[in-house]
Parts: structure tokens; C-alpha cells; sequence
């Protein structure tokens, strides 16, 4: 059995996680535009700077636009939450495992960074959001498809899976965080609530699935137990935590790699806390700054039990 | 010095650099004993030809040098330390922004061996450990592809980042094989050359076998005067230089050039070789302007374990620019699939 080194573990972890935001990303902007407006005009823009704890950030890049907001999230080299910025990193991650993953995946990520880094904002400016989005979406779909179909199952895809399933957990719950706030803003009766949710439900690309099974309400209540415990649901924070819970299970079954207790504990605490929390409550949005919060947490525990970090 | 290598191997990857001259005799340009680089390209440019025009080979009996990974493999498995049933093998990189970094993950993997950096190795009780996802595990055998001076800042260069402190004393124990062991740029100085057939008598009272290019070292009086005489006929290079950087080529070279390299060897005349002109062979090379002759050399790559192994192929390189003779891929020389038949 030859056991991964610490540094690619941890290297596996992260390109998984900056790929899903990178898929997250598009899906948010791409939906913005469109439900997003539609739902709340311009403050649209404003609402996905605060998603991303970016006001401070953004700050000298004056008002929060279409145009001002999307090349900051997609093309700002220098923004640590952009596309560009977590492709380069996702790339990085992987070239430094280029002896253990296939060509076909390395061509697929190279050939993906470098072409957003080359000529991105041209792309951009001729395609438009929305057909740019659809292509920064195709082509994550396409490294997720690649490392679906061929990788290996050994150490290095668990902590692959545990990335994504972290990070997913994370965007979604950011998404609910949104689309609270964005109400808050636009100040509507509940009546009008329901463009917001639909908004949301589209960029977690659950809503035909929710119109299906659900009793077809876009409200709060229903929109968000959906995005939150629907096992169902593949982009759901429940279905995340199962995930990481499955690769545990793995890491320590298959591989007699076991998370430190801490570890353990952090994720029963989330799961407790994704199992208990009202949406329908005023702290709905305390409790998922604790998800986000525990997920931070997680991910530190995940870092001392298996990447050697202090 | 005094050391015993595990299996006393010292170089277990040997790059020779051979040349045929004006009358088409081969000869021996220089050895690259240290960290000789290459052979991925020899492997890939096959795999490449083979892909592209696979009718080109057919019913030709090409030796095949897909098999390299293998066989390095196990020639440094057989001169592992003493007594390990199943030696881990690393090749040790100064990591992606490495020029070389390609040929390092190329060799991990057809190694079969693991890709580390300095900083995933550490030193305890004498031996060597990889920091793994389930915490150290042992490393018995190291492809180092890092230079001398880096490999262990508690001997070598203090402020060295890329190296493992304490790599050296744990070799001196005979706990680790280290290819190529350490010290062994000391073949690839250039002065070697001026009396390496003498070298060869002494010590294998065998004549050469292939004549090794003449050459004059400045650091004899003769020899130096002679050098300083006809140097505009010479091709003067550094002892310790590599990539073609340093190398004057005296029929090429303008007046100031050769007064510049006149004054250096007055100065540092130790630093200093040169040899006579060649008129390097030529292949049919495609450039901008169709098909042209260039001059080439090859470098054929010897692997030793208990035996050597010589790769039947090697590394052809091209100098690309008319009428150069540079031909090292850092200054902008290329590669040619090379075939050994029969």
C-alpha cells in the first residue's frame, strides 16, 4: 500500500474545493443576472459582494454593478475569491500531483485555467455572462466527470471528495445567506418572496426537482428545508455532511486512516445543527453563520489529522 | 571520501555526450555524471513519433526505450541499503517551478517511485522519512535531482531550502542509496577531459575504446600558450559550466569576443579548457526554411544497478539556429526521435 504524502493530500483537498467554487461562482452569477434582477434590480450585485464577506474588499472598486461585480468574481488576478485566482490554484494543486492523475485530467484543468487567464474578459465581453457562465460550469462539469470516471479510488480521491463535499456545504449555505439578505433589502411582503427563492433554487440547479416533488410553493420554508436537508438532493448541505461522513468512513475502513476525534465531533455538531435548525426562525441566519463557521472548523481538523498541519 | 555507497555505486545514471567529428569518427564531447537530464524526451518524442507515424516504424526492428522507467527501477532497487526487502524509492525534485519539472514527474511515474520535495523528507535516528497522510514512512533509496550544494543545508549550502538537513549523515550510515551519489560533478568538470585517456590506462590498463574529444587545459603552461595562440580556431568553454553558457567558438567569434576570452583565461586560467573546432555531423532537421542540415550530437544514457544497462536510443540534440553548433535545449536546441535498429 503506498500511502499518499501529507502535502498532496492536502493539495487533492483544495484543487477539489476551488473547482466547486469556481462551478458555484458561475452558477451564482449566472442566476443573478437573470432571477436575480428580476427579483431585486441592481442591489442584485451589491447582495453576492456581501455573500462573499467582500464588502471591505471590493470597497475601492467603487459601486457594486453587473459589469463592476462580475470582473471582480471572475478576472480580478488579485481578488483571493475570483475564478481566475482559484483555477490558478486548482491548476497548482494539481500540477504538483501530475505524476499521480491522468493526462487527460491535467489537459483538461490546464488547458481550462490558462484559457480563463488568457483571454477571459475578451470572452466575456463577446459571449455575455450568461453564455460564459455555461462554459466555466461545462468545464468543471467536465474535471468533475474526468475524475468520476477514471481516478483511481485511493487515499488521494477521498480527500478529493472530502473537498468537494466541504465546499459545497459551504456554498450552499451561502446561497441561503443570500437570498435571506437580498429579502431583507428588497423589503417585501412574503407574497412577493417568491422570485428571491426561485433565484436560489435555479443556482443550486434544484429547481425542476423541487417543482417535481415538493408541494410547489416557493417560500421560505419549503425553498429552504429543501436547499438544507433534502437527501435527495445532491447540492444540499445534508447530502454534503452524508458525503463527508462517507469519506470518513472510507478514509478509515479501506485505509485505516482515522480522523482525529475532534474531527468527528465537529461533524456531529453540524449535522445536529443542519437537523435542528428552524428556517422559519429570525436566527435562520445565526445558524447558518455556525454551519459556515463549523465547516471552517472541520476543515482545520481535517488539516492536523491527515496534512501534517500545526 | 571513504564512503562506501550501498552496492558501491556512485553513479547509477550516467549521460554521455558523444559527437562524430569532421572525419566521421565518433568521439566523446564530455560526461554529465551529476544530474544528467534528458531521457523523458528520448521516451516522449518515441511515444510521440510512434503516435503520429506509426507506418514509419513498421516492420523495422526498433529497440524499444519505453521500458526505461522500468529498468532504472530496478538497477536502483538492486543497490538499495542492506537487508530491505521491499525499498521505497524516491525521486527527490526542487518542485514545479523547476524547468526540468517535467522530466521529474515523469520519471516518478514510470518509476513507479514517489515525487518529493525537500521538505517532505526528514531525518530521524540516521534514517529517512516521508511525511505521508498516515504519518512517516521509511525511504530507502533517493533519484536526487537537486545539485550538491542544495541537497543538505547541515553540509553543503547552509541556506539551502530545497534540500533535507541531516541527508548526508544518514547516507554516510549506509541507510539511503543517493543517485547519483554526491561529489560526482566532479566527472563532469570539463579540465577531466584534458587527461582522461591517461586516467583510463592507469586505471583500467585498457586503451579508450572511443576517443574523447582533445582537449587542452589552460591550468598547463603549454597547453595554455597554445590555447592563447590559436584561439580563434579553438572553442574555449568554462570547467564547471553546463547548458552551452561560457562556450566561445573561436571561428565564430568577433575580435572583442576573443580579447574578452583571452583576458579571462590570463586571469582564471584554471577555469578554462578548450578544444578543437569540429565539424559536428549533420541531420536533415525541418526549419523555417524546409528541410536543412544541422549539426547534432547524441547523449545515450547508461543505467547501473549491480550491472550497466545502456538505453538502446538517446537524446539527439540539434542546434536549430544555421550554422550553430549549440545545441543544449536551454539555449534553444532541440530533439530528435533517435532509433537503434536490430
Amino acid at each position: 500500500m503506498v500511502e499518499l504524502l501529507a502535502r498532496l493530500g492536502d493539495d487533492a483537498f483544495w484543487a477539489a474545493r476551488y473547482l466547486e467554487r469556481v462551478e458555484n461562482l458561475a452558477r451564482l452569477l449566472q442566476v443573478n443576472d437573470t432571477a436575480g434582477q428580476e427579483a431585486m434590480g441592481p442591489a442584485a450585485w451589491s447582495r453576492i459582494v456581501e455573500i462573499n464577506g467582500d464588502i471591505a474588499a471590493f470597497g475601492r472598486h467603487g459601486e457594486a454593478t453587473r459589469q463592476s461585480v462580475c470582473d471582480y468574481y471572475l478576472f480580478d488576478a488579485a481578488n483571493p475569491s475570483s475564478v481566475v485566482t482559484a483555477l490558478s490554484r486548482a491548476r497548482g494543486s494539481l500540477r504538483a500531483m501530475r505524476h499521480l492523475i491522468s493526462t487527460e485530467l491535467w489537459r483538461q484543468v490546464n488547458v481550462f485555467a490558462n484559457t480563463v487567464r488568457a483571454d477571459g474578459p475578451e470572452r466575456f465581453a463577446s459571449d455575455g455572462l450568461s453564455a460564459y457562465c455555461d462554459w466555466l460550469k461545462f468545464n468543471c462539469q467536465a474535471v468533475f466527470g474526468i475524475v468520476d470516471g477514471t481516478v483511481f479510488r485511493e487515499e488521494a480521491y477521498l480527500f478529493y471528495m472530502l473537498g468537494r463535499y466541504i465546499e459545497l456545504a459551504d456554498q450552499t449555505s451561502r446561497l441561503l445567506d443570500a437570498t435571506l439578505r437580498g429579502l431583507e433589502l428588497t423589503d417585501l411582503p412574503a407574497a412577493g418572496a417568491g422570485a428571491h427563492w426561485q433565484s436560489a433554487l435555479r443556482s443550486a440547479g434544484g429547481y425542476h426537482a423541487f417543482k417535481r416533488y415538493e408541494t410547489n410553493r416557493l417560500n421560505r420554508t419549503d425553498v429552504a428545508n429543501f436547499l438544507l436537508r433534502s437527501k435527495r438532493f445532491p447540492r444540499s448541505i445534508a447530502s454534503a455532511l452524508d458525503g463527508i461522513d462517507d469519506q470518513f468512513d472510507m478514509l478509515r475502513r479501506e485505509f485505516h486512516l482515522r480522523p482525529d476525534v475532534e474531527a468527528m465531533e465537529r461533524l456531529d455538531a453540524l449535522r445536529a445543527l443542519v437537523a435542528q435548525t428552524d428556517v422559519d426562525s429570525p436566527a435562520f441566519r445565526t445558524g447558518l453563520d455556525s454551519i459556515q463557521g463549523g465547516l471552517i472548523a472541520l476543515t482545520a481538523r481535517i488539516g492536523r489529522s491527515y496534512f501534517n498541519h500545526e | 571520501v571513504g564512503i562506501a555507497p550501498p552496492g558501491g555505486v556512485r553513479i547509477h545514471v550516467a549521460g554521455v555526450d558523444l559527437v562524430r567529428d569532421g572525419n566521421a569518427e565518433w568521439r566523446v564531447l564530455e560526461d554529465n555524471c551529476r544530474v544528467p537530464s534528458g531521457v523523458s524526451y528520448v521516451v516522449e518524442n518515441r511515444a510521440l513519433m510512434l503516435r503520429t507515424m506509426p507506418d514509419v516504424a513498421q516492420g523495422v526492428p526498433l529497440r524499444p526505450v519505453g521500458d526505461y522507467g522500468q529498468r532504472l527501477r530496478q538497477s536502483l532497487a538492486e543497490v538499495a541499503p542492506e537487508g530491505v526487502a521491499e525499498p521505497r524509492i524516491a525521486v527527490l525534485t526542487p518542485g514545479v517551478f523547476n524547468s526540468a519539472y517535467f522530466e521529474h514527474v515523469f520519471l516518478a511515474r514510470e518509476m513507479g517511485a514517489e515525487l518529493v520535495e525537500g521538505r517532505d523528507l526528514v531525518i530521524e535516528n540516521d534514517r529517512v522519512f516521508r511525511r505521508t497522510v498516515a504519518g512517516l514512512r521509511p525511504i530507502h533509496v533517493i533519484y536526487r535531482r537537486i545539485d550538491d550544494d542544495f541537497l543538505d543545508p547541515e553540509v553543503f549550502r547552509k541556506d539551502s531550502v530545497l534540500g533535507v538537513p541531516g541527508l548526508m549523515r544518514a547516507w554516510a550510515k549506509g541507510n539511503v542509496t543517493i543517485a547519483n551519489a554526491a561529489g560526482c560533478g566532479i566527472a563532469d568538470d570539463k579540465a577531466v577531459y584534458a587527461y582522461l585517456p591517461e586516467i583510463i590506462r592507469y586505471y583500467l590498463s585498457e586503451e579508450p575504446i572511443l576517443k574523447n574529444v582533445e582537449t587542452y587545459s589552460c591550468a598547463d603552461p603549454e597547453q595554455r600558450a597554445y590555447v592563447l595562440a590559436h584561439l580563434e580556431e579553438l572553442v574555449s568553454k568554462p570547467v564547471d559550466g553546463s547548458g552551452g553558457y561560457g562556450v566561445v567558438i573561436g571561428p565564430n567569434a568577433t575580435e572583442d569576443e576573443l580579447a574578452e576570452t583571452r583576458a579571462a583565461i590570463a586571469a582564471q586560467p584554471e577555469k578554462y579548457i578548450a578544444q578543437p573546432f569540429l565539424n559536428l555531423s549533420v541531420c536533415p532537421t525541418v526549419t523555417e526554411d524546409g528541410v536543412r542540415a544541422r549539426h547534432v550530437d547524441l547523449r545515450p544514457f547508461v543505467v547501473t544497478g549491480k550491472t550497466s544497462w545502456t538505453l538502446p536510443g538517446g537524446l539527439t540534440r540539434v542546434a536549430l539556429r544555421k550554422g550553430s553548433s549549440v545545441v543544449n535545449s536551454s539555449q534553444g536546441g532541440g530533439s530528435k526521435d533517435t532509433w537503434v535498429v536490430g
